[in-house]
């Protein structure tokens, strides 16, 4: 459903991504590991068109789709929720909601209410009002009423209290069971080992692992090598 | 004595509107282009202009209240499609020299086609004369501009806050990349906020032109009020381009009469203690 293929991203001049290949088949929810710098986020960018790729392939549904603007990209139905959210402060929740809205999407404001109580009662609040957990619920709603065809995750978890952790799992285990894939950026391997189909690891702008999650999960050997802080 | 002064404020309430409605449009594009306009007052300029001609050719004011802000708002959409929009990613100093560089082709084009005299624009028919209120009369064309003013403040405060191009404004002034990750086509978005902002600099001109004329080089000075309205209100605000402007057109009208000389100086003062004690203006945020 979305692949890339050999692709290289380039910040200005600085060579990012150095033949990056992947793909997330329907109904899969992928994560994509990494220690930090490894090219996890810019992988994703580079998907939405937000990095430079003059090299590689990337294809949607069989259509190409590197080198389009974002927001045709957005439209073809691939979702990204930011590392840093993208809420907007002056908005009220319901319009940062609203704003995404689509009349074709199978998600709609009263699934998402349903969904998420808690934004329906903070719906007159502004975004900069949210806490974090808020404010990540309220990122993931938002690109669910966008008509995804895929939902791109950058760490969701980040800074989050555990508890708040353990909502976002639960709320994955169901865009998992409603079908939507997802390629889940992340740091915290609970909650990749609890959501994910398989795994891809990446290091230094390449992907040196990629394997299903029980695969992964039985291997301790490939946790340390890739993953540990290194010394 | 006191009908001086309430004769005052009333003139300042609708020199402050039109301020407003120059000003506002400055803000929106700022706020959500992060552009700096210095042909602004070059389009209020044209708004004047196309409001004489088009009376002087049909003698029809209300004509020319549709359609000259129509046009305005034309041209700078052909504008922003053909040149501004190149400009967008450029440091603020490039946009003001090529901004510059359309007001003053704005302003040359106006000397040859309408002279370098200004002309006077009759005041419509159905607007002339005063109202009367015991003994205190009251031109009633400046009342109209008060109130189709505010008018035309209430629409726009509804198409910001109460639709979703509002709203896509107000979000792109946050982040223009994550409204395109929703979606939206921002650089649509950017030209209909332009053409916008200076179509609503037009109807100003239009607006002023039977109560001041229109003059070739009132251009640099209108641009300079509203920035001093867009400072003190705060860029990108709107509730701060209304208070601001309507703050600026009563002390300034009110100056008039008190000390006449003093009355710029008495604006230019407002700005320096604003930006003093409240650097992003009184409804801005950093």
């Amino acid at each position: 459903m979305l692949k890339l293929e050999n692709i290289h991203s380039y910040y200005g001049k600085s060579h990012v991504l150095e033949g990056v290949s992947l793909q997330v088949e329907a109904g899969e929810l992928v994560t994509l590991l990494g220690r930090n710098g490894a090219g996890k986020t810019t992988t994703l960018k580079s998907i939405v068109g937000l990095v430079d790729t003059p090299r590689g392939e990337i294809t949607f549904n069989g259509h190409d789709i590197r080198g389009m603007q974002s927001f045709r990209i957005a439209r073809q139905g691939i979702a990204l929720v930011p590392e840093h959210r993208g809420i907007f402060g002056i908005l009220s929740v319901e319009e940062n909601l609203r704003i995404a809205t689509r009349k074709q999407s199978r998600w709609q404001l009263d699934d998402i209410y349903h969904w998420f109580p808690r934004l329906e009662e903070r719906r007159r609040n502004s975004g900069n009002a949210l806490s974090g957990g808020e404010q990540q619920m309220l990122a993931i709603a938002r690109a669910l009423l966008n008509d995804p065809k895929i939902l791109l995750l950058d760490e969701p978890t980040e800074g989050l209290a555990p508890v708040i952790v353990d909502e976002i799992i639960r709320i994955l285990t169901a865009i998992r069971e409603e079908g939507l894939p997802v390629l889940l950026v992340e740091q915290n391997l609970r909650v990749c080992e609890a959501v994910a189909d398989r795994h891809y690891i990446l290091e230094q702008g390449q992907v040196v692992y990629q394997g299903r999650a029980d695969a992964f999960k039985a291997d301790p050997a490939i946790r340390d090598r890739y993953l540990a802080l290194s010394a | 004595m006191l009908n001086v002064y309430l004769f005052q404020v009333l003139n300042g309430l609708g020199l402050g509107m039109i301020y407003f409605l120059i000003s506002v449009g400055l803000t929106l594009i700022f706020g959500l282009l992060n552009f700096v306009n210095f042909a602004h007052g070059a389009f209020f300029l044209l708004g004047s202009y196309l409001c004489y001609t088009l009376v002087t050719l049909t003698g029809n004011f209300w004509l020319a209240l549709v359609a000259g802000p129509l046009v305005i708002a034309m041209l700078a959409w052909a504008l922003e499609r053909s040149l501004i929009q190149r400009i967008y990613h450029l440091p603020h100093t490039f946009q003001i020299l090529v901004t510059l560089g359309i007001a003053l082709i704005i302003q040359e084009l106006s000397i040859m086609i309408w002279g370098p005299v200004g002309k006077s624009v009759p005041t419509p028919e159905l607007l002339q004369g005063v109202v009367r209120f015991g003994n205190f009369a009251y031109p009633i064309y400046r009342l109209f501009l008060i109130a189709f003013s505010a008018g035309v403040a209430i629409l726009l405060w509804l198409l910001l806050e109460r639709t979703r191009f509002g709203a896509l404004v107000r979000a792109g002034s946050e982040s223009t990349e994550m409204v395109s990750l929703l979606g939206s086509n921002i650089f649509r978005l950017f030209s209909i906020t332009f053409a916008l902002g200076v179509g609503l600099a037009g109807l100003a001109g239009v607006l002023s032109a039977p109560l001041r004329g229109a003059h070739p080089f009132i251009g640099p000075e209108v641009l300079g009020l509203a920035f001093v309205v867009v400072v003190i209100g705060g860029m990108g605000s709107f509730s701060g381009a209304l208070v601001a402007g309507l703050l600026v057109g009563v002390v300034q009208s009110l100056m008039t009469t008190l000390w006449p000389q003093g009355a710029s100086l008495m604006i230019y003062a407002a700005m320096a203690v604003v930006i003093l004690l409240r650097p992003y203006g009184l409804f801005g945020r950093a």
